[in-house]
């Protein structure tokens, strides 16, 4: 008798608590397309780029479709570099580029009769000094997400058991500079949903400069488990961008979902996206 | 000669005007209280009427009345809606005092003059509109979600009054925002009414004694909000006997005890209410981590000092707390305490002053790793003195006036690690301080039997006290215009350049309104009456919310050197007619409501911790205009209501669509409400009530791009397009039990035990409502949706609730 209380109750606490959902379908206009700007000035050689994409409509099944004879040019200490279409949308300095730090870079491009503008500042990032890692043992019961590599962080629940990875640095630039840090069991490159789970963003200004601190990967690994590491210095328009697509993406619907807005873009003339400038560092 | 002496000389002079002129000769004054014959609390709005003179007044808040009359031998006639009136014949050769008690209808009553009680047609000749008072009594019959008594889910089914979000206790009024609502609990100001991210109202049922909204036509007294004002007063306690009463729901309970200290001069009451639903959440797999409860306390003690002067001491404390898994919490809470002396000074001049303490505070918690991870509070701390007098000069004439002096102290944003090994340091956003000052001058007067007018004039200050460092912006603004930038071809820069600093204590920057009021009711027949209002209110502080629901994320800001006062002007016209002798009341009122400076927040907004909250916020305009149908039965085994809205509410602000006008997001075009509740017998009451309602606006996805390997949503204009229509049926049924004779037990002498069960069934037909309608890539076909996301299917509930 007690059980089927509680049972009741709790099939009662569920249908109260647990809010539903439903695909529905809604009538949307078509949009005009807008040229989407993926650009990434990086210090690690040849591998900068600028990817150029259009936007479709919201239901239509069509792929992405690349833009490929736009003119891209980068700028930085009165250089003008030329950013060549390699392909599936994608423009690339001549090989051997390997941009200066602590250096504006401004993006132009001219596509269709419209010219895009956009700038950043390439700040340099600090060093890791070493990386460790310590074993801590579950304390409680394992919850969902505890499973699997790279189990037990922010999937909820208690963190199963495991060697938690640490890294350690000392910040000296000055407060107001930003950092992302991305890791997974992975290769980085083939990450696809890297913002959600898998990116920490820091603003040094909350943080101690000036002395050493450890950074400690929100997972438990086991032995045999591998963690790839990529940390980049970025400006507060990449800060923003990312905070704005965590605010939008990660908040739940119903009582706790954020109004929709378009993410920010840095890019001038009407286009969407993104344009920064990363010093590396990778582990 | 400054600002404030010019406003005191015009407060001064004006009423010393109205008091010459209302100087009387050979006149005497019947004064007293108006209480429950079987609680001892004072009425609050009960009639007084001279039958010979077809005159009369109605109590204050404190239950006082003072009518000043020629010589002469009257019949006063004293009544209260669901009470049994009385009638005494008075000579008033002298100043009489007389306290009178009231008894509900269908108890034995002492009084030898009684009869049975009438409904009159005050809301047809009083001399307010856009006002609406529930009793307490009705608001218990109304089926609410969970069986939870509460007044705002009863006040969100009146015309003009909005929920916003399905189930949720925070309510829009006449287009208005959810933060245009003055929310007083005891004249302390709620900052956040709302418990279980809005599913329940901080007021405990059990604790209230009565209620009244204000839509429009705001007296002069009221102040700080655009829209509304929801005025809630505790019981001050049993001063006769010891009665406790309670209720035992399925997820949550309360208790109330009151009784005198001293016999028929003071009393207390507390009142307690905590969830326990949490309990059952270790049993549950999917909810073992998550821990939610909300806890509140109401107390309230009252002393009589003599026969002149009166002490309330009241307060509340409430507590929210969500956890969602070991990673993210949150929290709220309300603290308010008022201490109110009344003192009369003549039979005609009463007083009351006030001094009241108003707190609210949130924290949200994020626990990632073990050395990242950080608590974030915030809170908002008001320190009010109030005086409020109120002179009777004559049945056609009265006085209110007076002034208040509220310190206000924002502490916007606090973080602290959680653990020692936090890579997270400590700190915080500086603290805000303010100061905020009113005076008023209200007078209602009869020009004749048919017309009577209550018109006031409000001064508000509001001043920005240092210490303080104050941005300087490019432009002189923190937000303007960049026509070629952003994805619509303009976007808002901010561009800081520089700051001044203020030190501690100085005034460095200073806002004021004035703000006139008017009600005129012209008495077409004794069932019919035109009205019209003009009202203009300003609000200093402003609600920073992002959320679709009260989440503890949102937080209040006040005016400062860049966000303006924002401010509303109002004007209303209503016919009002009773039928069947005042059994069925019937009412249209249409309005129309200009807002200025509005508080718009930016797309994608950074608002959490931010130290330049300026720049995500920017100046907007509103209009909301409406017509509002209500007819309402109050008397009768049959009693209940209808109200229809048709109605608009837009926004505009610079960088939003481009600049033009945009629905507000709670804009609803058609509101439907019917409420019924039917006495089968005795012992069986049946209720009902249906909501039909247009969609809310909101912001939907027109395309979709890739950026960084992940499929995005390009979004259109803010709020242009409707989720679907909004309909919901609830039902409930409460049995009495037979009342039984109970032992003396402790304080409680021989009494009879009362009980009675309330089942209830929440969105009976199982209606799927949409709370909030977002755009998603579905990660397994990679195809985009629009998902529909609903809160509430059926929700049967059974509620136990005792008295003795």
């Amino acid at each position: 008798m007690k059980n089927r209380l509680v049972l009741l109750i709790m099939i009662f606490i569920s249908m109260i608590l647990f809010s539903c959902q439903q695909i529905i379908s809604v009538d949307i206009p078509d949009s005009t397309p807008k040229l989407v700007v993926q650009g990434e000035i990086l210090t690690d050689k040849d591998s900068s780029y600028v990817y150029l994409t259009k936007s479709v409509s919201y239901y239509s099944n069509d792929v992405y479709p690349t833009v490929n004879n736009a003119v891209v040019t980068v700028s930085y200490n009165g250089k003008n570099v030329l950013f060549k279409p390699v392909g599936n949308g994608v423009y690339k300095p001549d090989s051997g580029f390997v941009p200066p730090i602590n250096t504006q870079y401004s993006l132009n491009i001219n596509y269709d009769g419209n010219t895009y503008t956009s700038t950043t500042f390439l700040d340099q990032l600090f060093n890791i000094d070493y990386v460790d890692s310590v074993y801590t043992v579950q304390t409680g019961g394992g919850g969902p997400g505890s499973g699997g590599p790279g189990g037990g962080g922010p999937g909820g629940g208690k963190p199963r058991s495991g060697s938690s990875v640490r890294l350690w640095w000392t910040d000296t630039r000055m407060p107001g500079k930003y950092t992302y840090i991305r890791f997974r069991h992975t290769q980085l490159e083939q990450q696809q949903d890297s913002f959600l789970r898998n990116i920490v963003l820091l603003d040094n200004s909350q943080t101690n400069l000036n002395s050493q601190i450890s950074f400690q990967l929100p997972r438990r690994y086991q032995p045999g488990d591998s963690v790839f590491v990529i940390l980049k210095s970025c400006d507060y328009n990449m800060y923003y961008f990312f905070q704005a697509y965590r605010a939008q993406t990660s908040s739940p619907p119903g009582p706790f979902q954020t109004p929709p807005a378009n993410l920010p873009t840095n890019v001038r003339g009407g286009a969407i996206g993104y344009f920064v400038a990363s010093d590396i560092r990778k582990l | 000669m400054n600002f404030k002496i010019h406003i005191l000389i015009i407060l001064l002079f004006g009423t010393s005007v109205v008091f010459a002129q209302q100087k009387r000769e050979g006149k005497h004054t019947l004064s007293g209280n108006i209480k429950d014959a079987k609680t001892g609390e004072d009425l609050i709005g009960a009639s007084i009427y001279v039958e010979e003179l077809k005159t009369g007044t109605i109590t204050n808040t404190y239950g006082f009345y003072s009518l000043s009359l020629p010589k002469g031998n009257y019949s006063i006639i004293f009544s209260y809606t669901g009470y049994g009136l009385v009638k005494k014949q008075i000579d008033f050769s002298e100043d009489h005092k007389l306290n009178i008690e009231l008894a509900e209808i269908k108890r034995e009553l002492k009084e030898v003059e009684v009869n049975a009680d009438k409904p009159d047609n005050k809301n047809v000749s009083q001399t307010k509109m856009s006002v609406i008072k529930l009793d307490i009594k009705e608001v218990k019959k109304i089926p609410i979600l969970l069986g939870e008594v509460d007044i705002v889910k009863a006040i969100q089914l009146l015309p003009g009054i909005q929920a916003a979000g399905d189930g949720n206790t925070l309510y829009t009024v006449r287009g208005g925002n959810i933060d245009h609502n003055l929310v007083l609990l005891d004249e302390a100001v709620v900052y956040n009414p709302s418990h279980v991210v809005g599913f329940f109202s901080v007021f405990n049922g059990d604790a209230i004694k009565d209620f009244e909204i204000y839509k429009g036509g705001i007296p002069a007294e009221y102040g700080g909000r655009l829209a509304s004002v929801l005025d809630v007063h505790l019981k001050e306690g049993n001063s006769k006997e010891y009665t406790a009463n309670g209720g035992i729901g399925i997820l949550s309970s309360r208790f109330t005890f009151e009784g005198p200290i001293e016999k028929n001069k003071s009393s207390f009451i507390v009142s307690a209410r905590r969830s326990y639903y949490d309990l059952f959440f270790p049993f549950s797999k999917d909810l073992k981590d998550v821990t939610t409860y909300f806890g509140d306390l109401n107390i309230k003690t009252n002393f009589k000092l003599g026969e002149k002067d009166k002490l309330y001491i009241s307060g509340y404390m409430g507590r929210d707390k969500i956890g969602l898994s070991s990673l993210l919490g949150f929290g709220w809470g309300n603290y308010t305490a008022t201490a109110r002396w009344n003192h009369m000074f003549s039979s005609k001049l009463f007083s009351n002053t006030s001094f009241v303490f108003t707190n609210y505070d949130y924290n949200f918690d994020l626990n990632i790793a073990k050395n990242l991870n950080f608590t974030r509070t915030n809170q908002i701390t008001d320190y009010t003195l109030k005086t409020d007098l109120n002179y009777f000069f004559s049945p056609k004439s009265n006085l209110k006036f007076g002034g208040s002096a509220t310190y206000h102290i924002l502490d916007p944003g606090k973080i602290k690690p959680i653990t020692s090994e936090s890579a997270i340091t400590p700190d915080a956003l500086p603290t805000k301080y303010a100061l905020d000052y009113a005076a008023y001058v209200n007078h209602k007067y009869n020009f004749s039997s048919r017309l009577s007018a209550e018109y006031g004039m409000r001064v508000s200050i509001f001043q920005n006290i240092g210490s303080s460092t104050v941005n300087q912006y490019q432009n002189g603004t923190p937000n303007y215009l960049d026509k070629n930038y952003g994805l619509n071809g303009e976007i808002l820069i901010s561009n800081i350049i520089g700051s001044s600093y203020y030190n501690s204590g100085s005034i460095y920057n200073t806002n004021y309104g004035l703000e006139p009021r008017l009600n005129i009711t012209y008495l077409v027949s004794d069932e019919s009456s035109v009205k019209v209002s003009y009202n203009r209110t300003f609000q200093y502080l402003h609600l920073i919310q992002t959320t679709a629901a009260s989440t503890g994320q949102e937080f209040w800001t006040p005016t400062d050197t860049y966000i303006k006062p924002q401010m509303a002007d109002q004007v209303a016209l209503g016919y009002f007619r009773n039928f069947m002798e005042n059994a069925i009341e019937f009412s249209v009122e249409g309005y129309y409501k200009w807002m200025t400076n509005t508080v718009e927040i930016k797309d994608g907004a950074d608002l959490q911790f931010n130290n330049h909250i300026e720049t995500e916020i920017v100046e907007g305009k509103g209009r909301s205009y409406g017509l509002e149908f209500f007819v309402r039965k109050q008397r009768g085994k049959t009693t209940g209501w209808l109200s229809y809205t048709i109605s608009k509410s837009e926004r505009q602000a610079e960088g939003v669509n481009n600049g033009d006008w945009y629905a507000y997001r709670f804009d609803r075009t058609h509101y439907l409400t019917f409420v019924v509740s039917h006495e089968l017998s005795k012992r069986v009451n049946v209720s009902a009530n249906f909501i039909y309602a247009t969609g809310d606006s909101y912001t939907p996805a027109i395309g979709s791009y890739v950026v960084n390997g992940l499929q995005v949503p390009l979004y259109g204009d803010r709020n242009s397009a409707r989720v679907p229509n909004y309909n919901r049926l609830d039902l409930s049924v409460t049995l009495l039990q037979k009342k039984t004779e109970a032992k003396p037990l402790w304080l409680f002498e021989k009494r009879k035990f009362e009980g009675s069960w309330v089942f209830s069934v929440f969105n009976l037909y199982n209606q799927h409502n949409p709370y909030t309608i977002n755009f998603k890539t579905n990660p397994d076909t990679g195809a985009n949706e629009a998902v529909k996301t609903y809160l509430f299917g059926i929700v049967p509930s059974v509620t136990y609730n005792f008295k003795f």
